[in-house]
């Protein structure tokens, strides 16, 4: 009707220009980069500014992306900052640059990061990179083929992640050769030895982790799992 | 209604996925139907529904994983079909040579009678196949003490005291057993381990007639251990029942046991064949994706290759092999050698005076002939074969390059005479041309081939002589034809351009044929001659050409547009860090850049860096404004610089592209204005 207000136009958001513009070559990243998980992994380095201690939302060799809800780090894009990473064989002072900022996101290029430790990232990030293959699997299109699982994920690779819906087990994961169960409320099972070490557990959680395009099952499998995890 | 493998549409039986590992089990509502699959192929399986043909099945997994494993899929669909998991499996013609490669494998001397498919067990334990197969293998280690030393003194003894008819017929008997026996054990192993058994069959082979056990549930074992165990008691437990037998039975028919297992333990040993030998090296050196591809499917080179480690060990079995399969060889040729050297005069004495019983001998010489061309036909195709394939490929290729050679020169003439009045080479002398030609390369293409993949690395110019091709470009998921070339023309030009990939791809319209030139090589004539300007200016209109045709914003203009922006701009080369404009300039026009790279700098600070592909310039233009940044070189680097007039000319007849560039332009004034204030800002804090 003609008296009713008109629905007000719909504006582009500011992400679409983003990427507009990074289609224009704006966006330069050259490493590939994976996703921290929400717990706290020991291969994995964390980030201090001021001795503040910032949380990592992703890394790669080349950088890192930084939450910064309280400014630490200053609005100014282009600046040249100096970082303490801990890692887990001891501290280092990382010149950075602050590349540049999206709410409170700030893109860290690491300037002078050295080699040995680009292969220690390197080594550490291989269960995410690899995640980063994986796809779901579809589900029957008939029904005459029925599937003993809720979801089905793979990579070319041979990685691979089942979810279940048992009682006590509630997915298989393939990882790197490797065979593992994870249950509900106990430390995952690694086949055909039974057992699961720290650092094995800490592949599983950082290759979950980084599955592109995760359903609610995986997210709930994730989310689990770092409970199991933070519970010890 | 038959239909070709590709049009084929697979309709899977009603049926359940059982996700184990990185495998799928497939399993109808009849159990003794089952299959196992790497979990990659689990799309496959979940789309054989009678909606899609096998194309658009491929096409749908390629469009979801980036990549097909094609040798996987065509098996998989060749497996299923030949077990008869499709509804409709009666439609599907696989061409015959995609039969014989598939069926290659299974090739062997036997006839079988399958009366058990599949044979399943209430409840399985791997204690108890523990505890069997380990008491099994102390007594077979026991019963080893009665391996004979000296194998032929042994026969040769045994066979003084028997007619050849009966030694015959006790031999095969004594390994007809002893092959069920085995079979028998395997199976029973099977069962407490995996709770399976597959394909049951009577066989007649060489070995006599005995039951068989396929052994494709030991793919389902999760031990190494095990696996190990079953493979080891497999190769020995024969002599279990000798060393049971023994104090019991009679010489006369101990003698055969012992030689029947002999003869069975040195052929499991061979690793020419699919051995249990073979699979327990197999078990012990290689990965978990070899394991796989002991039952169906061979893990692909590249992602074989992908894991290093795996391919280490995978060389390292190679070689074992290599060194163990020579040491059998050997021992196999003195066992033909004494064998002949023992029964031969006997055998053909046998053969010349033929009575009754002579087709024993003759059967033997049969076997000792069989046994012989097995170990030279391993020896040449497994050894000697591999060691000279890649001396063979040399010489191969040498012969077939000088026969070409030959009939080209002739040919050369006539493209010499054919080329010499395209722009890029008139230019150059006669003989210069004649020298282009003759290193350059006369490739053939049937029609609808694929000349250039766009995306690949160009290296190689190319200049259709005879036939018509059609230029195509990638646009989302469709190809778009952009036009379509007759001869005599060049293709490919952008290989003239250092690290630049192909921007289309071409295909052959009719059949084609053209002259492949390398590009190292075109340069280094070109040098030598006076025609390197002309090189040079191709090489920019190229440039000029690929940045538009390339750049996601000016893709879209029509080629009158970019004509008309070619006419009116001018290439600007500038060397490092060099300054293209300042900050607060007039701005009067705008830069492509066709090579290097800039630095965007705001009050002095670096704001971005632009490379190749990109433009800049453009604001002052669209808001009418001073210069709002300065940009100075990166590298040395190339711009096409157009003016105002000529932009705005294009952009009126674009309106889309006119508000795209708007837009970003919008944004980076956005963005150079909180930058000139954050600086200012923090230059009066100071």
């Amino acid at each position: 009707m003609f008296w009713r207000k008109r629905k007000p136009q719909e504006i582009p958001p500011l992400q679409t220009l983003v990427q507009l513009a990074s289609r224009l070559g704006v966006e330069r990243r050259v490493n590939v980069r994976i996703r921290y998980p929400a717990c706290i992994l020991s291969k994995l380095p964390e980030v201090f500014f001021a001795d503040t201690k910032l949380k990592i939302v992703d890394i790669s060799v080349g950088g890192c992306c930084l939450l910064d809800p309280s400014e630490v780090l200053g609005p100014q894009v282009g600046n040249e900052i100096q970082m303490n990473i801990h890692w887990p064989t001891g501290l280092e002072r990382v010149n950075a640059r602050i590349v540049s900022r999206v709410e409170h996101r700030r893109h860290i290029q690491f300037l002078n990061l050295s080699r040995s430790r680009q292969n220690f990232l390197t080594k550490a990030m291989t269960p995410g990179v690899r995640a980063q293959r994986v796809h779901r699997h579809n589900l029957p299109i008939n029904d005459a083929v029925e599937i003993e699982a809720l979801e089905m994920w793979s990579s070319a690779l041979g990685d691979s992640v089942t979810i279940e819906n048992g009682v006590h087990r509630i997915a298989q994961v393939q990882l790197q050769n490797e065979v593992f169960h994870i249950f509900r409320d106990a430390w995952p099972q690694k086949l055909p030895s039974g057992k699961c070490s720290k650092a094995d557990f800490e592949q599983i959680i950082l290759f979950l982790c980084n599955i592109p395009l995760p359903s609610r099952a995986l997210e709930k499998l994730r989310a689990t799992i770092e409970q199991v995890w933070s519970q010890g | 209604m038959s239909s070709s493998l590709e049009n084929f549409k697979p309709k899977l039986r009603t049926g359940r996925v059982i996700p184990q590992g990185s495998r799928i089990i497939f399993e109808t509502d009849n159990p003794y139907n089952q299959i196992i699959l790497p979990m990659n192929l689990a799309d496959l399986v979940l789309l054989c529904s009678g909606n899609f043909s096998v194309r658009e099945i491929i096409e749908k997994i390629y469009k979801k994983q980036g990549a097909v494993p094609f040798k996987s899929i065509l098996q998989a669909v060749h497996i299923l079909h030949q077990g008869g998991f499709f509804e409709n499996g009666d439609e599907l013609e696989f061409h015959p040579q995609l039969n014989s490669w598939m069926d290659a494998k299974s090739s062997s001397w036997h006839l079988s009678w399958r009366f058990g498919q599949r044979i399943v067990a209430s409840s399985h334990s791997p204690t108890t196949y523990y505890i069997v197969t380990l008491v099994a293998l102390v007594v077979s280690i026991l019963g080893l003490q009665h391996f004979p030393s000296e194998p032929l003194s042994l026969l040769s003894e045994w066979l003084g005291g028997e007619t050849p008819a009966s030694a015959a017929l006790k031999l095969l008997i004594c390994s007809s057993l002893t092959q069920s026996a085995r079979h028998l054990f395997r199976a029973v192993q099977m069962l407490l381990l995996t709770g399976k058994a597959y394909n049951v069959s009577i066989r007649a082979s060489p070995w006599g007639v005995h039951l068989h056990v396929g052994d494709e549930a030991s793919d389902l074992f999760e031990s190494k251990l095990y696996t190990t165990m079953f493979h080891v008691s497999q190769i020995v437990i024969g002599w279990f029942f000798v060393y049971c037998l023994y104090p019991r039975a009679s010489s006369a028919w101990i003698s055969p046991l012992v030689i029947a297992n002999f003869l069975i333990t040195f052929w499991e040993l061979n690793p020419f064949v699919n051995s249990e030998g073979l699979k327990l090296l197999q078990s012990l050196m290689t990965s978990r994706e070899s394991e796989i591809a002991a039952w169906h499917f061979e893990a692909s080179k590249l992602i074989r290759s992908l894991n290093l480690v795996s391919f280490r060990r995978n060389q390292e079995f190679a070689r074992f092999c290599a060194a163990w399969g020579t040491l059998w060889l050997a021992g196999g040729l003195v066992l033909v050698h004494s064998s002949a050297v023992r029964f031969g005069p006997s055998a053909l004495n046998s053969l010349i005076h033929f009575g009754p019983y002579s087709f024993v001998p003759v059967l033997g010489l049969f076997m000792w002939l069989a046994f012989l061309f097995h170990l030279v036909q391993s020896f040449v195709e497994t050894i000697v074969a591999n060691f000279l394939r890649p001396h063979w490929n040399v010489i191969h290729t040498r012969a077939r390059s000088w026969i070409l050679r030959q009939n080209q020169e002739a040919a050369n003439e006539n493209i010499v005479h054919a080329i010499e009045d395209l722009p890029l080479f008139s230019h150059f002398q006669e003989y210069q041309l004649q020298q282009i030609v003759k290193n350059s390369q006369v490739v053939d293409f049937p029609k609808n081939t694929f000349i250039i993949i766009q995306g690949d690395q160009a290296r190689e110019l190319y200049v259709l002589v005879e036939g018509e091709i059609e230029i195509l470009r990638n646009k989302g998921n469709e190809m778009e034809a952009i036009t379509v070339q007759a001869a005599v023309s060049i293709f490919g030009e952008s290989a003239l351009l250092e690290d630049s990939p192909r921007a289309a791809q071409v295909k052959a319209k009719t059949r084609v044929r053209a002259l492949k030139i390398p590009v190292p090589f075109l340069k280094k004539i070109a040098e030598e001659s006076q025609a390197v300007r002309q090189l040079e200016d191709f090489r920019n209109a190229i440039l000029v050409n690929q940045f538009f045709s390339s750049s996601p914003v000016f893709r879209s203009l029509s080629h009158d547009s970019v004509e008309f922006l070619c006419s009116r701009g001018t290439l600007e080369y500038f060397d490092e860090s060099q300054v293209v404009f300042n900050q607060g300039d007039s701005g009067d026009s705008v830069f492509m850049i066709l090579r290097g790279s800039v630095n965007v700098e705001v009050f002095g600070n670096p704001v971005k860096r632009m490379s190749q592909g990109n433009f800049f310039g453009e604001i002052a233009l669209i808001a009418n404004l001073p210069r709002t940044a300065t940009v100075v070189t990166n590298e040395p680097s190339v711009f096409f610089r157009i003016s105002a007039d000529a932009f705005w000319e294009v952009l009126v007849q674009h309106i889309d592209l006119g508000v795209f560039l708007e837009t970003v332009s919008e944004n980076r004034l956005l963005e150079d204005l909180n930058m000139s204030q954050g600086t200012r800002r923090t230059g009066s804090d100071s």
